[in-house]
């Protein structure tokens, strides 16, 4: 391969991984017509058909015959999948039963006008999202479409022909077909079959002949088809080039910038860009920029679909604050490298002005002026029933404080009057009303600047009670007071807006601050769930639900608060496989209460969060975009917590490995020296020189018993060992005298050096335990009294009742455990430095163990009397049944 | 009667060490540390050490070279440890032979008298004997039964090493440092192969006995039957 035919590797790589994702799906074939009538039904029919004869499984998912004999010959012998019949409002409507046809899959299913829109409750609202999850599934899908539905080319069929179009397909879906196939006719043609009755039967025919099929329109629209074939096949090739390393242009330095807004025109803005973005194959960026200026509810919504638009055509959107249009245009442009931005023409001078500094600020960027019509009548009076205009935004309570004010600066100006004269008391005036600038709105500042100049020329001016001046200085004073008042409305209004975008601003930071800054203390999932509601609760005032996924990898109804409904679940599952938002404000069950969200992190999901949003009013962009950063900061910190526990498990996983070879040492190393003893002593005994020393055969003898001892007490201490650790142990419970139980203890270690007292402080102690087990921590205990201490030392046993406890002690004189050490003479395979050979360090958890299973407590400390060690074991007091008290 | 010094923290091992060594004629002095061990060893001039390796106040290996730096009394070292690694540190650091616990008590009698027979003066001469095999150092001659065998210079090496240790375990280390010289001791492959060698030459004139035993991870020994 030379150098320069070296293809580029992340085009490859890009080129590669988009035939990766097509892999497993299912080929997608388009029929394309110039409008219908063309014969595209017919066509994909006769071409399910072949594939019939083939031996290819077909079905019939929709097919629109419209009546024509010809069509409805074609369906004899396809597999028909029944539709769907869903009510709405009492009327019975039929829709793909998508569902039915993930279930069969069929090689090839035949969906009909791929541009129509579901019924409402159907799981999508378009057609064509069902056909994505039916190829998703690996399902080839045969589908029609008219060119007018291609988002892209809509508005230009609607200039052509006037005809409103509403229902359209984004254009990526034209780029995912594998195929498409273009229906061509000549417009006489179609002429001749419309009035033929071929296309439409009865008098719609008629109508249709009227409004769309004239011949004019046919041409523009058969050239629009044939053009948007002939590019999709070009892009095709250069795909197919870039893989088949033959040097193509490929232009990878070129973005584009549109600028967005609620303006309706806005979307005329957006297919523009996409288109050429589209044949220059570049990325393109659109961007929003609030000012702060506040939209009515129709602009507000305008502006959301405009900004889904863009994301549907495949842009990414952004959207920022910033009260200078201009300037964040020209910082976005910076920081994405933009090359071209594509504007509308404005129609306002003040835009115009926006436009010159543009212009002027951006000098390495193309900028390209996209004409547009005028507002028509109907949509001007729209937009301007502003219910939020400059004067009502508040209400009328500002323009109450406002008189309320003048009121009282009228008193006092009446009282001052005479001291001061009718000027000065202007002055007060003009005052007053830059007060009122500081503390309202545009509205409320006229207000009170209109109403201070006639009621200090009514009441002040000579001639007083009248509203025409005499002096010229008067009528300058008078001008100057309007003039400050508008001044003033106007600088106050500007403060205001921005004081708004800040605190917004703010309230924004604030809250994903604090969330982040609550979201580091949080110590499991819930706490983190529990976080993020009450943070959503306090921006959005929504509840919402959040749905973990389990040790099985998949979710349960089972929220952090409370189940959800069955429909709730079908809804987080569908977006849990999906990965994508579904429910309420997206296209996918839109007719449900909430909006589904899942946690995602690199490369995998976490869970679903479900979104009750308060009031039936879509979230603005920032609004969106807050929820958004919230999801994705509550994923990121469930993350991190996963990945904490995996490393605690890691570090268990450790920690028993450890403990397993320690137990593995000191066992070996405890069962050895006993067995070395008794194969010494067993060969030793062999020995022919060894027969004739009697009194040695007596020693080794009692070695061998002794060794044997000892290792059946490492075995019976590692068993119970195991059965404590394990959960494993039942209590073999029964009433029992605690002196006898220490008494039998006692008397097993009579051989034994040391003496060992039994004192019983309270009497009759009766306990209701596991005797076996009881009786093995006790002599665990004395052991280790015995072990640690010197020979014939005195060991004491107390057993007395204190506040309902049973406490049986074992007190020795021995030399005592070091302070530091107390805290880990209960862990497992602990041995306090130096002590005397025989034990794994498993004597005293095993006491622990035992109490514990028995709710009581064990305590080991050094005594306070004497020198030496002290045990408490402490166990819950019961009163024994009357029969044995009474014994 | 010889003496022998006990180190070892187990009084049952001690005890036991005490009643089958007596019957042997052997004097037993006992200690349970190494503290102790190390001031009997000063004291009572045993003729030879049984060590345990884990005492409770130092590890068994410090105190081998301890008692290295001004006696060659013979270390047996008794060890609960599978470890080669100690092992092979114990010989390294001076220990003459090693017994893993659990052992049986003729066994340790050989092993003591092996070790007492080294102490009992080196054998002089350029003559060595081990059974059947013999060695003339400077004829550079080796018989076994009286038949001569022809062996290469690094086999012969080899063999005198072996010898001269007879019935004690020789350390990969101490093989390779006195054949090929300090710069070699990690080379333990070289050794293999020439052991092979060797092995199989003196097997042919013995019919089916060994005449040298591996010791897996730690070395060789030449066998002795006497």
């Amino acid at each position: 391969m030379n150098e320069l035919t070296r293809l580029d590797p992340d085009k490859l790589l890009a080129r590669l991984n988009q035939e990766e994702i097509k892999k497993g799906k299912g080929a997608f074939r388009i029929f394309l017509g110039m409008c219908p009538g063309v014969g595209k039904t017919y066509a994909m029919l006769g071409a399910a058909l072949e594939q019939h004869k083939l031996g290819k499984q077909v079905s019939i998912g929709v097919v629109e015959t419209h009546g024509r004999i010809e069509t409805v010959k074609l369906l004899e012998g396809l597999t028909i999948i029944p539709q769907k019949k869903i009510t709405y409002r009492e009327t019975q409507l039929q829709e793909l039963d998508i569902d039915k046809i993930l279930e069969l899959k069929p090689d090839i299913i035949l969906i009909d006008e791929l541009a129509h829109s579901n019924a409402p409750g159907s799981r999508h609202n378009k057609r064509y999202q069902d056909v994505l999850e039916i190829l998703d599934a690996g399902i080839s899908v045969y589908s029609t479409l008219n060119v007018q539905h291609i988002e892209s080319r809509a508005d230009i069929v609607q200039q052509i022909t006037g005809i409103q179009i509403r229902e359209t397909v984004p254009d990526s879906l034209w780029d995912l077909a594998d195929q498409v196939e273009l229906i061509d006719i000549s417009p006489q043609e179609l002429i001749k079959r419309l009035k033929e009755g071929k296309v439409y039967l009865g008098d719609k025919a008629a109508r249709a002949e009227e409004n769309f099929f004239k011949e004019a329109y046919l041409i523009a629209l058969r050239e629009i088809s044939l053009r948007l074939t002939a590019e999709k096949v070009d892009h095709d090739l250069q795909g197919h080039l870039s893989v088949r390393q033959i040097v193509s242009p490929w232009n990878t330095n070129e973005r584009l910038m549109v600028a967005v807004s609620h303006s309706p025109h806005s979307t005329k803005l957006i297919r523009a860009a996409r288109r050429m973005a589209f044949s220059l194959e570049a990325p393109w960026i659109a961007v929003h920029i609030d000012n702060g200026e506040r939209l009515n509810q129709f602009d507000q919504s305008t502006l959301f679909q405009n900004i889904n638009l863009a994301r549907e055509l495949g842009a990414e959107v952004l959207s920022l604050y910033d009260s200078d249009v201009v300037s964040a245009l020209n910082r976005v442009a910076l920081e994405k490298n933009v090359t071209q931005i594509i504007l509308g023409r404005p129609e306002r001078r003040t835009f115009r002005v926006l436009l010159d500094r543009l212009i002027q600020n951006t000098h390495f960027v193309d900028i390209h002026i996209i004409r547009q019509e005028k507002d028509s009548a109907d949509l001007k009076k729209k937009r301007k029933s502003n219910p939020t205009s400059v004067f009502l935004g508040d209400g009328p309570v500002p323009y109450f404080y406002s008189l309320y004010f003048l009121i009282i600066v009228t008193l006092i100006s009446l009282f001052l009057n005479q001291y001061i004269g009718y000027r000065a008391v202007g002055l007060i005036y003009l005052m007053s009303v830059i007060v009122v600038g500081f503390r309202s709105t545009l509205g409320p500042i006229l207000f009170a600047s209109i109403s201070g100049v006639l009621i200090w020329d009514y009441l002040f001016i000579p001639p007083l009670f009248a509203f025409h001046i005499l002096e010229v200085e008067d009528r300058m004073m008078c001008l100057a007071f309007v003039f400050v008042g508008i001044l003033s409305g106007f600088l106050a209004r500007k403060t205001k807006t921005k004081e708004r975008l800040l605190i917004l601003r703010e309230k924004k930071t604030n809250a994903l601050f604090n969330l982040l800054k609550d979201f580091s203390t949080a110590m499991n999932s819930k706490a983190l769930c529990e976080l993020t509601e009450n943070s959503i609760q306090n921006l959005f005032g929504a509840q919402i639900k959040i749905l973990l996924k389990d040790a099985k990898g998949t979710i349960t109804r089972k929220s952090i608060s409370g189940n959800i409904s069955e429909k709730e679940f079908a809804l987080a599952l569908w977006s849990f496989d999906n990965k994508k938002n579904a429910g309420w404000s997206t296209q996918t069950l839109s007719q449900s209460r909430c909006l589904s969200i899942p946690l995602i992190v690199p490369n995998r999901i976490l869970g679903i969060l479900l979104f009750y949003p308060d009031m039936k009013k879509i979230l603005n962009l920032e609004e969106e975009n807050l929820l958004n950063s919230i999801c994705l900061q509550l994923s990121n910190a469930l993350e991190h917590l996963l990945l904490q526990d995996q490393n605690k498990d890691i570090q268990l996983l450790e920690e028993s490995e450890k403990l397993h070879q320690t137990l593995l040492n000191s066992v070996s190393h405890e069962m050895r020296i006993p067995l070395t003893s008794i194969l010494g002593s067993v060969s030793a005994l062999q020995d022919e020189k060894i027969q004739s020393f009697p009194d040695k055969i007596k020693i080794l003898n009692q070695e061998l018993v002794n060794s044997s001892q000892r290792l059946n007490r490492v075995i019976e201490n590692l068993l119970d060992m195991n059965r404590l650790s394990s959960g494993l142990l039942t209590l073999k419970k029964e009433w029992i005298d605690v002196y006898d139980l220490a008494q039998s203890v006692i008397s097993q270690l009579k051989i034994k050096k040391n003496k060992i007292l039994l004192v019983e402080k309270t009497v009759k102690l009766y306990l209701n335990c596991d005797e076996r087990l009881l009786e093995h921590a006790l002599m665990n205990l004395l052991l280790n009294a015995i072990a640690y201490s010197d020979e014939k030392s005195l060991i004491k046993v107390e057993l007395e009742l204190i506040h309902e406890k049973i406490n049986i002690r074992v007190k020795d004189e021995g030399k005592g455990i070091p302070e530091d050490k107390l805290g880990l003479i209960f862990d497992k395979f602990y041995r306090l430095p130096g002590s005397p050979t025989g034990g794994i360090g498993l004597g005293l958890s095993i006491v622990k163990g035992i109490v514990e299973a028995h709710n009581g407590k064990v305590f080991g400390g050094n005594r306070i009397d004497h020198q030496g060690a002290e045990f408490t074991i402490e166990l819950p007091w019961v009163k024994p049944p009357i029969k044995l008290g009474e014994d | 009667m010889r003496k022998i010094l006990v180190i070892d923290d187990e009084a049952s091992i001690r005890k036991l060490l005490r009643v089958s060594l007596e019957a042997n004629d052997y004097q037993i002095i006992e200690a349970e540390n190494a503290q102790i061990g190390i001031q009997k060893v000063i004291e009572e001039r045993p003729e030879i050490i049984l060590l345990d390796l884990g005492l409770p106040d130092k590890n068994g290996l410090v105190v081998i070279k301890e008692i290295r730096q001004w006696s060659t009394t013979p270390i047996i070292v008794l060890t609960v440890l599978d470890s080669d690694h100690d092992k092979i540190e114990a010989l390294d650091g001076g220990a003459d032979d090693y017994i893993t616990k659990p052992f049986s008590i003729p066994e340790l009698l050989v092993r003591i008298r092996v070790a007492l027979r080294h102490t009992s003066g080196q054998e002089k001469g350029s003559i060595l004997k081990c059974g059947q095999l013999e060695m003339d150092l400077a004829a550079h001659i080796v018989k076994i039964d009286n038949h001569i065998i022809k062996l290469t210079v690094t086999e012969f090496d080899i063999l005198k090493v072996l010898i001269r240790y007879k019935g004690r375990v020789v350390t990969h280390r101490i093989i390779l440092n006195e054949v090929w010289g300090p710069n070699s001791v990690e080379h333990i492959h070289y050794l293999r192969v020439y052991l092979g060698n060797l092995r199989k030459k003196l097997k042919v004139e013995t019919t089916d006995e060994e005449l040298i035993s591996t010791e897996a991870g730690v070395g060789y020994r030449l066998i002795d039957k006497d």
